[in-house]
């Protein structure tokens, strides 16, 4: 079957901009419309649902998304009882048991789907969405061992949490980011740092008490928390929920400001870079922070350190054999060669971004994974 | 008048707009200072209707804290002129706190650099920092003082002097630039510590007694300062500073005493962040009486008393202080002013020179607010009971 003629399906949210954009992009090179499967059809009725894919398609799985149904579908399929409100760090680790599983039954199906070809095989997301799973995939790979922060698994009883983290800090020099395992999007990341007897974390975190109960909700605001009822407060809640620790990278600046990378891998090449510029340690870029200027980070550090970041990118990806395409997010320190920090599975959507005349969903659709397997 | 030229600074930026009238359609013409701009022409189903978008479109930007080109405060002319008291304004909102300067004077700060040659002309304020795992604040500082461009720079930004030491103080900074001010011969204007939360909290700064620099440079016309802990001046005397701007998480009783014995016949724009007692902003209002009596400094044209845990005695007192009718503005933000001082300033004098109040991001209610704006005097009140306000911040996160 030719590759014009494939058909094109998506998993992921009908009503979001990703599949609206992907579906565009597909009618803009004469593919036919790609259709979309609901997530939420999926969590509640299984993969029996996907057996309407026609025969020789090829399937997209992309972002569940942020809607309250899927979010507690997700949850509640994760054995969760506890729902977030719009905002709130709730049930992490439920919502990724709950994903894990549809992941694996996804993965079964594929398997007896070997007709239908996968941009990216569910079982490489299942470990993208773990930062542990992830960096123990890192750490046992000699060659990238060197290129990853110094991290740790924290335990998620919080006296046992602090326990373990309070000595981690000090072998990092006193700054650590502290980070839910299974989370993105800058949800519930803290930058935590012990200087002189005393703390301070900074977190797009809002602390909410209301009848002796405290609830956290993602802010758009990254604030900077001194006080440690507030900060054991933060990590009481986040603690079971599953963290990591890794050290604090001291990230180079352009303008004034500091910068990190996030590069869409696809297909084996690193084109598409985009540099996310922030005021903050946490340079998410829907926390208002700006996409920086290419040509000023290459004119700031040198365009041998932002290949060398393009470098380790791709080597991340090719840990990832079974995924198209992927999200790697590289952080260029002041002084030394560049580190990994995670990989997304559904780290594409940028929109606007053009390397070599392409978008990033150009580029996917102008790739295929069987292509890809036949160049190993 | 057919056209307005306004203009607007702060820490972020330094800009104009120009509107002009001509019949039927009107013209805006605005961007960065010093560049040409982007012009933007609308026309109107008459001349009455372009009046009314005129008139509507500069009461905005008033409103937004835009002034006049020509006014007394917006004047830059030449280099050789004395800064526009407009230049003196330090965190205008209170997000910007958070991020380092942008500009400081009006004019773009960048990190110094010893690997290039710097800008010639006093167009860039350079800033001179440590990071955790590198001190170059002195370094590249003692570097810079032996270029050329060293005699021409008009203002200086100090960052973080401390590095990886939170606790340490600037006084080496503060020797340096004394023992070598006759490089500094054009120096206008110091701003030490351009330090965010990131690189040292607020109220973890350790400042000095920063008499020296006053000593040393007596053409200074404007000293702003962040952090609070050990700030001093302990002999408050300049014949031509017309800038004080401290930010802190709390200034002592002590130092806002010595400010009012303090002899600066020429300043016109005093900001003192009060603070919280947690971070040792122990003053009261008694305190800031000298200031308030408004002999102290015939000259000042904006009084800033801002984020402060007792705005509403400040307010209950500051409405027949006589300082309040020879002021232009007053601002009062970021503090933890409710309806009982918000009620207060109803009392305001409108009928002297005050102008300007700002209010921004304290915890009145919609009520108050709206008794305020009746007030016939430009009011920020922008993010108010902010308390309450914090949904509109939160995000949910995309599962990417």
């Amino acid at each position: 079957m030719s590759f014009r003629q494939q058909a094109h399906w998506i998993l992921g949210d009908p009503q979001s901009r990703r599949v609206s954009d992907y579906r565009e992009t597909a009618l803009q090179f004469g593919l036919p419309a790609p259709r979309c499967i609901d997530w939420i059809d999926v969590i509640k009725e299984g993969a029996d649902l996907l057996n309407c894919i026609s025969v020789d398609s090829r399937l997209r799985i992309d972002s569940f998304g942020q809607r309250t149904d899927v979010i507690a579908a997700l949850i509640s399929h994760g054995d969760g009882l506890e729902f977030p409100q719009v905002g709130q760090i709730l049930s992490l680790d439920h919502q990724y048991s709950g994903l894990s599983r549809i992941l694996r039954v996804l993965n079964d199906w594929s398997i007896s789907r070997p007709d239908v070809e996968l941009d990216q095989q569910p079982s490489e997301i299942e470990v993208m969405f773990d930062k542990w799973a992830t960096h123990r995939r890192f750490a046992t790979h000699g060659e990238l061992r060197s290129h990853r922060p110094q991290t740790t698994l924290l335990p998620i009883e919080p006296s046992a949490f602090w326990d373990s983290l309070q000595p981690f800090v000090q072998s990092c020099g006193g700054r650590v980011f502290v980070k839910p395992r299974y989370a993105s999007s800058a949800s519930g990341v803290c930058y935590f740092r012990v200087c002189n007897g005393r703390q301070q974390l900074i977190a797009p975190i809002e602390i909410d008490r209301n009848l002796g109960r405290v609830r956290l909700f993602n802010s758009l605001l990254v604030r900077s928390y001194t006080s440690p009822r507030d900060i054991q407060d933060i990590f009481s809640v986040l603690a079971p929920q599953g963290m990591i620790a890794e050290a604090a990278v001291n990230k180079a600046r352009v303008d004034g400001d500091r910068f990190d990378f996030r590069v869409v891998v696809i297909n084996g090449k690193a084109d598409h870079v985009v540099a996310r510029q922030s005021t903050s340690p946490i340079t998410n870029l829907h926390l208002g922070n700006a996409r920086a200027s290419l040509h000023r980070v290459e004119e700031a550090v040198g365009a041998d350190r932002v290949q060398d970041c393009r470098q380790l990118a791709l080597r991340a990806a090719d840990l990832f054999p079974g995924a198209l395409y992927c999200g790697v997010d590289i952080l260029l320190p002041r002084t030394g060669s560049p580190l990994v920090c995670e990989v997304n599975a559904f780290g594409d959507f940028l929109p606007g971004l053009i390397a070599d005349g392409r978008s990033v969903y150009q580029a996917i659709l102008n790739s295929s994974r069987r292509c890809r397997e036949a160049l190993f | 008048m057919n056209r307005r030229e306004l203009v607007f600074m702060d820490s972020t930026s330094n800009k104009f707009w120009n509107i002009e009238l001509a019949g039927d359609s009107r013209t805006v013409t605005y961007g960065r200072a010093g560049t040409e701009g982007q012009s933007k022409t609308k026309s109107f189903a008459g001349e009455e209707a372009a009046k009314k978008d005129f008139a509507k479109l500069i009461a905005e930007k008033m409103k937004k804290g835009y002034v006049d080109a020509d006014s007394a405060t917006a004047s830059t002319g030449d280099a050789g002129d004395a800064l526009p008291v407009l230049a003196f304004r330090s965190i205008l909102k209170h997000e910007d706190i958070s991020h380092n300067a942008k500009t400081f004077i009006g004019k773009r700060v960048a990190d110094y650099d010893p690997e290039k040659k710097p800008a010639a002309g006093g167009k860039t304020v350079y800033r001179f920092r440590s990071d955790y795992d590198e001190a170059n604040c002195i370094p590249h500082l003692t570097h810079f003082l032996e270029t050329n461009a060293a005699a021409e720079a008009i203002g200086i930004v100090i960052g973080n002097w401390a590095g990886e030491d939170s606790d340490g103080d600037p006084c080496e900074v503060i020797k340096l630039l004394c023992d070598k001010c006759d490089r500094l011969s054009s120096l206008k204007a110091i701003y030490l510590g351009d330090i965010v939360s990131e690189e040292n909290e607020m109220s973890w700064i350790h400042q000095a007694d920063v008499t020296p620099l006053l000593e040393a440079f007596p053409k200074l016309e404007l000293l702003r300062t962040r952090g609070g802990t050990d700030l001093a001046i302990s002999q408050p005397k300049h014949a031509s500073l017309r800038g004080l701007v401290c930010e802190s998480g709390g200034l002592s009783a002590e130092f806002v005493r010595s400010i009012g014995r303090a002899k600066f016949p020429a300043l016109e724009h005093l900001e003192l962040w009060l603070g919280t007692e947690e971070y040792g902003g122990d003053s009261t209002v008694e305190d800031l009486q000298p200031i308030l009596s408004g002999e102290l400094f015939p000259n000042l044209k904006y009084l800033g008393l801002r984020n402060c845990e007792f705005a509403d005695d400040i307010a209950a007192v500051i409405v027949n202080s006589p300082l309040v009718k020879r002021i232009e503005t007053l601002d009062l933000s970021l503090s933890v002013l409710t309806d009982e001082g918000g009620r207060a300033l109803l009392s305001l004098p409108t009928d002297g020179l005050l102008k300007h109040v700002s209010l921004h991001y304290n915890f009145l209610t919609g009520e108050v607010t709206k008794l305020l704006n009746k007030l016939p005097i430009k009011l920020d009140l922008s993010k108010p009971s902010h308390m309450e306000e914090d949904d509109e911040w939160r995000f949910v996160a995309v599962g990417e």
